[in-house]
C-alpha cells in the first residue's frame, strides 16, 4: 500500500486540485473530516492512504519510511534537509520567504530577527555579511516586530495581508517557495512500478515537459 | 530473584544520572544481544566464503582520513588532541582505514586480499535528522563490511552477487540493489553538452536528492530535451540504450571512448545478472549518485522493504590504495547492522538459541 503525508493547511489545500487533475486517486473528505489519516483506491494502484501531518514533520515521515511520498512547502525542504527525493516542483501554494519589518527599519541596524527558520535565516544574514542574533519563534512571527522582540523577521510571506496588518512590510525578499513532491529512497526504489504513474500524470500536470516520462 | 537497583525511583527529570552526546546510542540487553548476533552471523558467512576478518583502530590520523579525499570535512568526524598540534579523528568511515592497513602488505605480496570487517563508526552530530539510524550521516553505525582489494573489475558482479547471499543467508526478503558507475553520468552529461563545472553542480545535486534541482540547471543549458529522462532511461540490460539516448540528445559518441568503455563495464555486469535470471533483484539508475570522490566504477545502494534507507552501501574505489602507496584496484561494501536489524524477524543469539 501507498502511503502519502500531505503538509496540513495552505499547501494541501492549494496542491489537491492538481492532484485530482493528475488523476490521482484522492479521499472523499479531505476538508470536512477531522480524521488524520485518509484511505482511499485505484484500479490500478489498489490501496492508499493520505496522512495529514504538520508541515514540519513531513519530510521526517518520508525519511523514515512510514510516508512513501509526501507533499510539502521548499521551505521546509531547506530549513531541514532530510534526506528524501526531491521529485516534482508541483507549483502550488506559493509564497515567498522574506525578510521583513517595520517600514523605517535600515538593513544595518537591524541586530535582532526572529524567526521559524534559523538555519537559513543563519545562511541568508551571513550571505549579506550582517552581524544578528537570531530568535526562533514557532509561530506568529509578526508579533515579534511589533511588540519590539526583534527588529525584524525572517518568514513565508504569501499576499502581505498580515505584514499590512502589522504594520510591517517586505525588505527583501528572499527564496521564492512553492509545493514539492518529495519521496522515501527506499520507495523510490523498492515501489517504482506504482510510482511511476503517478509521477508521470503529475509531472504532465504541471509542465508540459518531461521529467518522469 | 528481585534485585533492587535504587533504593529510591529514579525519574526522569533526575539529572544526577550522567549523560551522553546527543545522537549516539546506548544499546540494552535485548537489542546489544541481537546486533551482536547479526554481527556474528555475517562475519561467520564472509568468512565462509573467503575472506579474512581484520580489525582497524577506532581512532585513525588526520593523515589518513585526507589522503581519502573522502567528502567528509574533518568538522564532521569527532577530533582528538593526540598531542599538542596533532589531531587524529574518531573514524566516520571503514574504507580509508582498511586501504591504509591494507597497502603495504599490497606492496609486499601483490595478490589479492579478501578482508572483511565489524566496526562502529561515528560522526558529528549535525541536525536533530542526522541522529536517526537512517540518516546518511547517522552519528554512529555498526558495519559489517567486505573488502576486495588487488581485485578487477571482472569481479564486479560476484560482489553484487555476495551482499544479496548474505542478506538471503539472514531471509531478508525482497531486497534489491541499485546499481550505478562513479563515471557514466558524468561521461553522458558531457557527451550531450554540458560544461564540467554544471556537472560537477548538477551531481551534487544529485547526491542530495534533488531532482527538481538537476532538472532546472539542465533545462537552463540543454532545454530541449530531459537529460534527466535520458539519465534514467540507461539500462544496460538493453545495450542499445545509451545509442538511443544519444540520439535523443542529438549527439553521435565514437564507440572507443571512455562513456563506452563504462557503458561496457555496466553491460557486461548486466548480463552477467541475466546469465542467472536475477534481474528482478539488480536495477540500474545513473542518478543514483554519493557524495564519495574516491569512488571510480560501479557504486550501489541495496533496499529492503521496511526500511526507509539503504541496508546495503558500496562501490569501487581503484584509486583509493594509491594514495597510501599500493597501486592496486579495489571494491567493496557494507551492510548497515542498525537498518538490518528492523528487517531481520529471526536471528540467533551467541549460544545458538533463538532470540525471536
Amino acid at each position: 500500500m501507498l502511503t502519502i503525508a500531505l503538509a496540513k493547511g495552505r499547501t494541501a489545500e492549494d496542491t489537491l486540485p492538481l492532484l485530482e487533475q493528475s488523476g490521482w486517486p484522492l479521499a472523499e473528505n479531505f476538508f470536512t473530516s477531522r480524521a488524520l489519516v485518509f484511505p482511499a483506491h485505484s484500479p490500478i494502484l489498489g490501496e492508499l492512504q493520505y496522512l495529514l501531518a504538520k508541515p514540519m514533520d513531513v519530510p521526517t515521515y518520508v525519511q523514515y519510511g512510514v510516508a512513501d511520498l509526501g507533499i510539502v512547502g521548499k521551505d521546509i525542504l531547506l530549513e531541514q534537509q532530510s534526506d528524501v527525493y526531491e521529485l516534482i516542483n508541483l507549483g502550488t501554494a506559493r509564497c515567498t520567504l522574506c525578510l521583513a519589518g517595520k517600514p523605517e527599519t535600515k538593513m544595518n541596524q537591524i541586530r535582532r530577527v526572529a524567526t521559524k527558520y534559523p538555519r537559513l535565516a543563519e545562511a541568508y544574514f551571513r550571505s549579506e555579511g550582517l552581524s544578528v542574533e537570531l530568535v526562533e519563534l514557532g509561530g506568529s512571527i509578526e508579533l515579534a516586530a511589533v511588540i519590539g522582540l526583534a527588529d525584524a523577521i525572517f518568514d513565508l510571506v504569501q499576499t502581505g495581508a498580515t505584514l499590512a496588518a502589522n504594520g510591517l512590510q517586505v525588505l527583501h525578499e528572499c527564496h521564492k517557495i512553492s509545493a514539492r513532491l518529495i519521496a522515501n529512497r527506499s520507495s523510490f526504489r523498492l515501489k517504482q512500478d506504482k510510482l511511476e504513474p503517478l509521477l508521470v500524470a503529475l509531472q504532465k500536470a504541471t509542465t508540459d515537459g518531461e521529467g518522469w516520462i | 530473584m528481585n534485585r533492587v537497583f535504587f533504593e529510591e525511583p529514579a525519574t526522569f527529570s533526575g539529572s544526577n544520572n550522567g549523560d551522553r552526546p546527543a545522537g549516539l546510542r546506548d544499546a540494552y540487553p535485548s537489542y546489544a544481544s541481537k546486533r551482536r548476533a547479526l554481527e556474528i552471523q555475517l562475519v561467520d558467512y564472509f568468512e565462509q566464503r573467503g575472506c579474512s576478518l581484520v580489525s582497524a583502530s577506532a581512532i585513525e590520523s588526520l593523515d589518513t582520513f585526507w589522503r581519502a579525499k573522502t567528502s567528509l570535512s574533518v568538522d564532521d568526524a569527532y577530533q582528538i588532541l593526540m598531542a599538542p598540534g596533532k589531531l587524529a579523528v574518531l573514524r566516520p568511515e571503514m574504507t580509508p582505514s582498511i586501504a591504509r592497513m591494507a597497502a603495504p602488505v599490497l606492496q609486499q605480496h601483490p595478490q589479492p586480499l579478501y578482508w572483511c570487517y565489524a566496526e562502529r563508526v561515528y560522526r558529528k552530530p549535525g541536525s536533530v535528522s542526522s541522529w536517526s539510524e537512517l540518516a546518511v550521516d547517522a552519528v554512529e553505525s555498526t558495519q559489517v563490511g567486505v573488502e576486495w582489494m588487488g581485485v578487477s573489475e571482472a569481479a564486479d558482479a560476484d560482489l553484487l552477487l555476495l551482499c544479496h547471499e548474505a542478506l538471503q543467508q539472514l531471509s531478508v526478503q525482497g531486497a534489491r540493489t541499485v546499481v550505478s558507475h562513479a563515471r557514466l553520468a558524468v561521461l553522458f552529461l558531457n557527451a550531450a553538452g554540458i560544461s564540467e563545472d554544471v556537472i560537477a553542480k548538477s551531481l551534487q545535486q544529485l547526491v542530495r536528492g534533488d531532482y527538481v534541482g538537476f532538472q532546472e540547471l539542465m533545462m537552463t543549458y540543454h532545454s530541449s530535451v530531459s537529460l534527466l529522462t535520458c539519465l534514467r532511461q540507461l539500462n544496460p540490460y538493453d545495450s542499445e540504450s545509451l545509442e538511443r539516448q544519444l540520439e535523443r540528445c542529438g549527439q553521435a559518441v565514437q564507440k572507443n571512448t571512455e562513456l563506452y568503455q563504462v557503458w561496457n563495464t555496466v553491460v557486461s555486469i548486466a548480463k552477467q545478472i541475466t546469465e542467472l535470471g536475477r534481474q528482478q533483484e539488480y536495477t540500474f539508475d545513473f542518478t543514483l549518485t554519493r557524495n564519495i570522490a574516491y569512488y571510480t566504477g560501479i557504486l550501489f545502494e541495496t533496499f529492503a522493504p521496511g526500511v526507509g534507507a539503504p541496508i546495503a552501501l558500496g562501490g569501487r574505489y581503484d584509486e583509493l590504495l594509491k594514495q597510501y602507496g599500493a597501486d592496486a584496484p579495489a571494491v567493496g561494501f557494507v551492510l548497515e547492522l542498525e537498518r538490518l536489524l528492523n528487517v531481520v524477524a529471526s536471528t540467533t543469539n551467541r549460544g545458538g538459541e533463538s532470540l525471536c
